[in-house]
């Protein structure tokens, strides 16, 4: 009966002490939830002083003792807790933080060693003593702990990504790639954070980088790969990949599927062209109507590259595949016709478009018609391009019709179809170019014009040279304020675009007419930025200064005193 | 020289021949020119560039303080007028009758005229190859079309505080003056920036024979110091507000992480700080990690700390009786009450770490924290902004410049103006 009740006693003691515990920490997390970390972190020092071994309240502690900047304060109550439970993974991490905080190096360390005997094939205590010595500007201090770390467990490839970052970190490029290519071979996962690091060599290193890891393991060459596309040789890079492809679709597909990931972020027509290689490769070992849709992209990637031939072979059969998804057989038809009047064949592709248009919307029909107006234009044959809008109502189709009949001189017309067009058919940028033709009809006082629209008509075939000479003598032929001056205006625009300063310069000055002063301001502001582009800026102050002084109504003074700051180094160059 | 005169010597002096333009040649024709700032202001932080370049040419102006946000009177002329067309700047000419009328309003009301009369000579406290995009007051000169020199350690340093005798105003920016290269030293660490940074102060220290990078900065504060006392106008902003006072109240005290001076930061520092020789701020405790880019407990918002940041609102700034207390009244001239919040190293200053006496500018309400404070020492005075950017309030390291003329209204950079312009007014009129 005694031994009972002094048992019971015992037990009414633990539980009382287990509640004091529980409220304790209760009334922590509540000051801890309500920012009172100084309050928070008393109540947590008063649970750990009655129960050394509570890892919540040795927690709770660094939550509220980091905040305060005390951190230093959590080695001894870690240390206390170690002693009753060695096993306490996080006791040993929380330790070593507060001996951190303390600057006590020396005892980070015999932590560290205490934690990696007590766990000795845990890579996680060389790993968080190597990291508090970067911390504290000891790389040299890091590697030794690394590589104890590595010669204790007996492994060649353990913390080798941790020796990566620190080998980056010192300008060892060469050796961050070594230990790259044994973190990937050992963690696959690790390839992307491999990629990331190891793009950031400085040109210098980069030849060292790959060089290193096309001597490892087929990860590592395919790393090598995706780096050197990233690096800006897409071909080098593709050449890398498809030498050490896996045998198994799987992982082969995987392996395309980053380089593809490096590949797209590189411009240009060479990464475009192997990009598409990549896609045509994924899309051979991918089955069902997944493969139409890569094939479809390799298309487009082939056809931005320049690469027409490939482009066609991925989809003259997608095209004509009528168990293709029909959003697929309508996307490739769209490609294919854009691929065809890219190389300027135009009989072929109104004949595909005729063919296969039915596989498109209403709106991706109507575009591509245009485009093929568009390129009948620019190969000189309106009768082609007008034939090919004539049953088109849109008024994007009108507006096309009001360019063609200014092309063959038709002032009056062009004039209505592109007002009867109206300011929001096409694109921001086509409808800003009809805005911009009117204002250059517009002054002209006669009807027809044929010798302008010939002029207009060689620029949009892109013979600028031709185009400009024939534009001016046009201009010679009317007065300043009749559209002489918007001709010379236009004129000086495309010298100006193409290079030719001198001559740009010779017609904005003849534009700057004062007897013209709808268009004197905008050539003046012309003149200025083109004397800017040639360093001549004091002669490019003048000019502005003028435009902003005399014409103070004008819409080109915004622009001009921008300008005018930017000469002045007033605003950062954008 | 009359008026007249001068505006016929001065059409002279352009050597041009007049422009036709029937708006600036108005505005050149009446008496005087207005420059408003308030709403109808077409750009108003231009309009301090051309009262600037009035005064530099010789000329005299008035601030009407509190009259349409701070408005100026300026004699017209045509180069002024040219100017300000120029500038897109909005003018009034008005004539005497009109003047006359706000003269009596300005009487009648809480608001002054306060003359200019003589452009200060503004230097600004850079390194040398620094470029004037990463600094919030010299792109503001920059944009106002305001004249300026870059000056560093050896200007600073000059025997005899020679160097900065010859300028009336001194801007500091984010420079730190405890010498941890803003203790951006870990997170940036291999940085070419950084590396140049490092390198160049290093060499600058050694040139003047000083140990290390931290006693030879806490002699550049000396010196600024120094010159306040003697009667210069100072204004800081973001890191140099904060490190200024540090670097001075930490005399004798290592205050700088070993990586600065090889020695690591003394533990007591903070109990040994003498903040009786600090400008603006007392009893603040230190930052001893060197991990964390912050410095002390000064600045509210402590946005390099991340667990303990705050997030931005807006500040309010304060209202002055013009009459009574004109020169507080000129520093906070602006068209807005409340201004958007923006971060620096240092953002804000925490209310109890500002010494009695310091006058504070603006504030964000309910908040532990002031914005803009400005106080005197000896002879002469220091205001305090803190911040990197008024309209780039995350600016990042790196980030792209701040292009004001898409800003031409910044009410934050209206405040850097208006310090720029404040050593220009008449000196008996700053002693209130």
């Amino acid at each position: 009966m005694r031994t009972i009740l002094c048992s019971l006693l015992v037990l009414c003691g633990a539980v009382g002490r287990l509640a004091g515990q529980s409220d304790a920490m209760a009334r922590a997390y509540e000051l801890e939830r309500r920012g009172n970390f100084q309050a928070a972190a008393e109540r947590y020092f008063e649970v750990l002083r009655g129960y050394p071994d509570n890892l919540s309240a040795l927690l709770g502690l660094e939550r509220a003792l980091v905040p305060l900047r005390r951190e230093a304060e959590l080695a001894v109550p870690a240390e206390a807790l170690l002693a009753r439970d060695p096993g306490s993974i996080a006791a040993y991490s929380v330790a070593m933080r507060g001996w951190a905080a303390a600057n006590r190096m020396d005892s980070v360390a015999a932590v560290a060693k205490r934690w990696a005997t007590a766990d000795p094939q845990n890579e996680l205590p060389y790993r968080e003593w190597g990291s508090m010595l970067m911390g504290q500007r000891d790389p040299n201090g890091a590697r030794r702990a690394f590589l104890l770390g590595r010669e204790q467990l007996g492994d060649p490839a353990a913390l080798s990504g941790e020796l990566a970052l620190l080998s980056a970190s010192q300008g060892d490029w060469e050796g961050a790639a070594q230990e790259w290519a044994l973190a990937i071979g050992r963690y696959p996962g690790y390839r992307l954070s491999a990629r990331n690091a190891l793009v950031q060599a400085p040109r210098g290193e980069q030849t060292k980088v790959l060089w290193q890891l096309s001597r490892s393991t087929p990860a590592g060459r395919r790393l090598a790969g995706e780096l050197s596309a990233l690096w800006g040789d897409p071909v080098g890079g593709y050449a890398l990949l498809v030498g050490d492809l896996p045998a198994s679709d799987e992982e082969a597909v995987d392996a395309l599927r980053q380089f593809l990931d490096a590949a797209r972020a590189v411009p240009g027509p060479e990464a475009a062209r192997v990009r598409g290689q990549a896609l045509e490769q994924v899309a051979d070992r991918t089955p069902g109507s997944g493969a139409s849709r890569l094939r479809l992209e390799a298309a487009r990637a082939y056809a931005d590259g320049g690469d027409a031939v490939s482009a066609r072979r991925m989809l003259g059969a997608l095209a004509a595949d009528g168990s293709a998804p029909p959003d697929m057989a309508a996307g490739a038809t769209a490609t294919l016709v854009s691929v065809l009047l890219r190389e300027g064949r135009v009989e072929e592709a109104e004949r595909q478009l005729g063919i296969l248009g039915r596989t498109l919307g209403a709106e991706n029909a109507d575009r591509l018609t245009l485009q093929v107006a568009e390129a009948w234009i620019r190969q000189g044959r309106l009768d082609r391009a007008e034939a090919v809008v004539a049953a088109d109502s849109s008024v994007e189709a009108m507006a096309l019709s009001g360019m063609i009949r200014l092309y063959r001189g038709d002032l009056a017309g062009a004039s209505t179809a592109l007002r009867n067009a109206g300011p929001f058919a096409g694109t921001r940028e086509a409808a800003t170019a009809r805005t911009a033709t009117l204002t250059l009809i517009q002054p002209i006082a006669t009807d027809s014009l044929p010798a302008l629209g010939a002029a207009l008509l060689l620029l949009a075939r892109g013979d600028s040279a031709a185009g400009v000479t024939a534009l001016v003598g046009v201009a010679n032929t009317l007065p300043p304020s009749g559209g002489g001056a918007e001709l010379r205006l236009l004129a000086g625009r495309i010298e100006a675009l193409q290079g030719h300063p001198e001559p740009a310069e010779r017609l904005f000055r003849a534009a700057s007419d004062s007897t013209a002063p709808a268009t004197a301001p905008a050539a003046e502001l012309e003149l200025a930025r083109l004397l800017l582009s040639l360093g001549r800026n004091v002669e490019a102050v003048e000019h502005l200064e003028h435009v902003v002084l005399t014409y103070p109504g004008s819409a080109s003074v915004p622009q001009a005193r921008r300008l005018l700051d930017t000469a002045r180094g007033r605003i950062p160059e954008s | 020289m009359r008026r007249r005169d001068f505006l016929v010597s001065a059409s002279g002096a352009l050597g041009v021949v007049p422009l036709v333009s029937p708006r600036w040649l108005a505005d050149w024709r009446a008496p005087w020119l207005l420059i408003p700032m308030d709403e109808s202001q077409a750009d108003h932080l231009k309009a301090y560039g051309v009262v600037f370049r009035l005064l530099e040419r010789g000329g005299r102006a008035e601030w009407f303080l509190n009259y349409r946000f701070g408005a100026f009177l300026l004699p017209s002329d045509a180069v002024t007028a040219r100017d300000a067309a120029l500038a897109g700047v909005t003018v009034e000419p008005i004539d005497d009758a009109t003047l006359l009328g706000i003269r009596a309003d300005i009487q009648a009301g809480n608001m002054e005229a306060v003359p200019l009369e003589k452009a200060p000579k503004v230097a600004v406290y850079v390194p040398p190859n620094a470029a004037p995009w990463d600094d919030a007051v010299t792109m503001a000169l920059q944009y106002a079309g305001i004249t300026y020199d870059k000056i560093w350690d050896p200007e600073v340093l000059a025997p005899g505080g020679t160097g900065l005798a010859r300028y009336d105003w001194l801007h500091l920016h984010h420079e730190d003056f405890t010498g941890q290269y803003s203790k951006f030293f870990l997170t940036y660490a291999g940085a070419p920036w950084l590396t140049e940074m490092v390198e160049r102060n290093t060499a600058m220290a050694q040139a003047f024979g000083f140990p290390n990078v931290p006693a030879e900065k806490r002699a550049v504060a000396q010196a600024i110091s120094a010159y306040v006392r003697q009667g210069g106008f100072l204004f800081a902003m973001c890191a140099a507000t904060e490190t200024l006072d540090l670097a001075l109240a930490g005399a004798g005290v290592d205050i700088a992480a070993a990586y600065a001076d090889q020695t690591p930061m003394d533990p007591d520092a903070t109990a040994k700080m003498d903040w009786s020789r600090a400008l603006a701020f007392q009893d603040a405790r230190l930052e001893l990690s060197p991990t964390v880019s912050q410095f002390s407990d000064i600045d509210g918002h402590e946005v390099n700390a991340l667990s303990r940041r705050q997030e931005l609102g807006s500040y309010r700034i304060f209202g002055f009786s013009a009459k009574i207390d004109p020169v507080a009244t000129m520093l906070v001239q602006n068209h807005r009450e409340t201004i958007p919040d923006f971060y620096g190293l240092t953002t804000s200053f925490r209310k109890s770490r500002i010494k009695p006496g310091v006058t504070i500018l603006a504030d964000e309400p309910g908040a532990p924290w002031a914005k803009y404070l400005h106080g005197e020492h000896g002879q002469g005075t220091w205001t305090f902004y803190g911040g990197h950017d008024p309209e780039d309030p995350q600016h990042q390291i790196g980030d792209a410049p701040t292009d004001l003329s898409l800003h031409p209204h910044s009410p934050g950079y209206r405040l850097i103006l208006n310090n720029v312009l404040f050593p220009a007014a008449k000196k008996k009129e700053l002693k209130t």
